[in-house]
């Protein structure tokens, strides 16, 4: 049996004005249980992208569909079907400081779920068993000004899961984060993929896009899908990476592992 | 793309010597640099409002006041400010005050610290705002400073000017009370907030059925009051690093404002994304809460 779709891209575009477009003539699918990096330089357009599957954005030109359904702004003015959605679609935003907005940890973790009208006694269950899986029960009750880079992350993670949604986007995950927290995220959101989930994650971090993707899309700085296949492909056709100015020349292996030089061999 | 554009070509003037280049003039006895006052606020801005409030260093020690459940300190506080509002008997301030003090000293706050704060900056400013108040114009009564007195009333530039003018004892009484009343409503409001850490607070808000919708915009007020604080203070800090010497008044003028617009421009963007964080995670636009 063919997998469901999760989204469809059919020619999207989206854009500001007449000729000011993030990026046109999109078209590809997410089907389920898939992991899929979204690849491309500053302001190819990958978090509008994201931002459109998860249904904050509209297309202005194109179709998109979720779940087999069209997904457009007049459908998720429905309040029942807009939280439906967000409950399956779970967002976590590059910038953890947009996305913790109160005052407490504990209160961050609960939003989703109260929003999404669970029962308090489920709703209290799923904030302790979430607190425990990612190791910040000691947080519950600090200001998120209070927590460092990784504990911020690793609470706006926490915020989106206990919503146990789908679909998880992420936008550059890693930015800022040691290596010791890549290396947890990582492993995690691989978890989550074996356990049935599908991930979308946009990055310019090729160790993160190699370690859990097994599909790479990817955006040119004009704004256009260039790749769309498996990320070891992409990640082997450097002459695509050069055009699309995710590395430059001085990119290149040694020994079977690659590395990056601030210097050429000559 | 060509190999060359990727080669980094310094100009001559940054392989120079740079201890050469940057000598650091004595100024022993040139003139004081005007940066310092800016300087020195933004340290005690910093030190008052970050470091105090965001750290919640005096609300997590554990003394009485710290340990008092946050709705009594909340309702007591609310009562004290009403009552401070309503009295006018010198007793009743004074006792206030003293009280007041006493829970400082009791709660291990630095009283001198947290006394110049509360009074010497919306007290004096309130004050300075009544000053027409203290007028016989507005509240005539027994002289207390005479202006000016003649037998005619005085027209100047088409207005007539009152033929008696003084600082009336009631006026300047008024202005006092109004002055003791900020400074204490003050001193109340920040003994309910420096010695409660702020997730406690406006649960307590809650529990005292203050509508949800307040709360939560209270809440993201405090928070995102707070960021753009850090952020501005970082502005103004990288500024600072990479001012020399002494900048003109009009440029001076033209950095804030130019900062100032640079934050408001941040803040409009960290609103969009807040209120798209809030809709990603089910917000139709109605709140919804629960105690632990």
């Amino acid at each position: 049996m063919a997998a469901k779709n999760n989204f469809r891209f059919e020619r999207v575009a989206y854009g500001y004005g007449r000729d000011e477009w993030i990026f046109q003539d999109i078209s590809f699918m997410v089907d389920a249980g898939d992991s899929v990096v979204l690849m491309g330089a500053n302001g190819s357009g990958k978090s509008t992208l994201l931002k459109m599957m998860c249904g904050l954005n509209f297309p202005s030109a194109g179709r998109f569909l979720a779940f087999d359904q069209e997904i457009t702004e007049a459908v998720l003015e429905n309040d029942r079907a807009a939280k439906e959605y967000h409950r399956r679609v779970g967002f976590v935003f590059q910038n953890s400081e947009a996305q913790l907005f109160t005052t407490s940890v504990w209160d961050e973790i609960a939003f989703g779920p109260l929003q999404m009208g669970l029962k308090h006694d489920e709703v209290k269950e799923r904030i302790s068993d979430v607190m425990e899986m990612f190791a910040i029960s000691h947080l519950a009750e600090k200001s998120p000004y209070r927590l460092s880079g990784g504990e911020k992350k690793k609470v706006a993670l926490a915020s989106v899961l206990v919503l146990n949604p789908e679909v998880l986007i992420l936008d550059e995950p890693t930015n800022g984060l040691d290596p010791k927290t890549q290396r947890w995220l990582t492993e995690l959101l691989l978890e989550l993929n074996h356990q049935g989930r599908t991930i979308v994650v946009a990055t310019h971090n090729l160790d993160l896009a190699h370690a859990i993707a097994d599909r790479a899309l990817v955006l040119s700085e004009n704004h256009k899908l260039v790749f769309d296949g498996p990320t070891r492909e992409a990640l082997a056709n450097h002459k695509l990476l050069i055009e699309v100015n995710l590395i430059d020349e001085y990119f290149h292996i040694h020994e079977g592992e690659r590395h990056i030089h601030r210097y050429s061999h000559n | 793309m060509s190999e060359s554009s990727n080669i980094i070509v310094l100009p001559t003037w940054m392989k120079e010597n740079v201890e050469e280049n940057c000598r650091i003039r004595d100024r022993k006895n040139g003139r004081r640099k005007s940066s310092n006052f800016l300087t020195k606020n933004l340290r005690q801005l910093r030190e008052a409002l970050l470091d105090d409030l965001l750290t919640e260093r005096y609300a997590r020690q554990g003394f009485w006041l710290q340990e008092l459940d946050p709705r009594f300190k909340l309702v007591g506080a609310i009562l004290a400010i009403l009552l401070v509002a309503l009295t006018r008997s010198i007793t009743l301030f004074l006792a206030f005050w003293v009280i007041s003090l006493g829970m400082m000293w009791s709660a291990h706050l630095p009283i001198w610290s947290l006394q110049k704060r509360i009074w010497s900056i919306f007290p004096v400013f309130t004050l300075i705002a009544a000053v027409p108040a203290m007028f016989s114009i507005f509240n005539p009564g027994v002289p207390l400073v005479e202006i000016y007195q003649s037998a005619n009333a005085q027209q100047w530039l088409g207005i007539t000017l009152p033929s008696h003018l003084y600082i009336s004892q009631q006026g300047a009484i008024a202005a006092l009370v109004l002055f003791i009343r900020v400074g204490l409503s003050i001193s109340w409001g920040v003994l309910l907030v420096i010695t409660t850490p702020s997730a406690r607070l406006f649960k307590s808000f809650r529990v005292l059925k203050v509508p949800l919708l307040i709360v939560m915009i209270l809440e993201m007020t405090y928070r995102y009051l707070i960021l753009l604080i850090q952020i501005s203070l970082d502005m103004f800090e990288a500024r600072k690093m990479r001012t020399v010497g002494h900048v003109s008044l009009r440029t001076q003028q033209w950095q804030v404002a130019s900062s100032i617009g640079a934050l408001f421009i941040r803040s409009m963007e960290l609103s969009d994304e807040v209120y798209q964080a809030m809709t990603a995670r089910g917000y139709t636009g109605e709140a919804v809460s629960l105690d632990k």
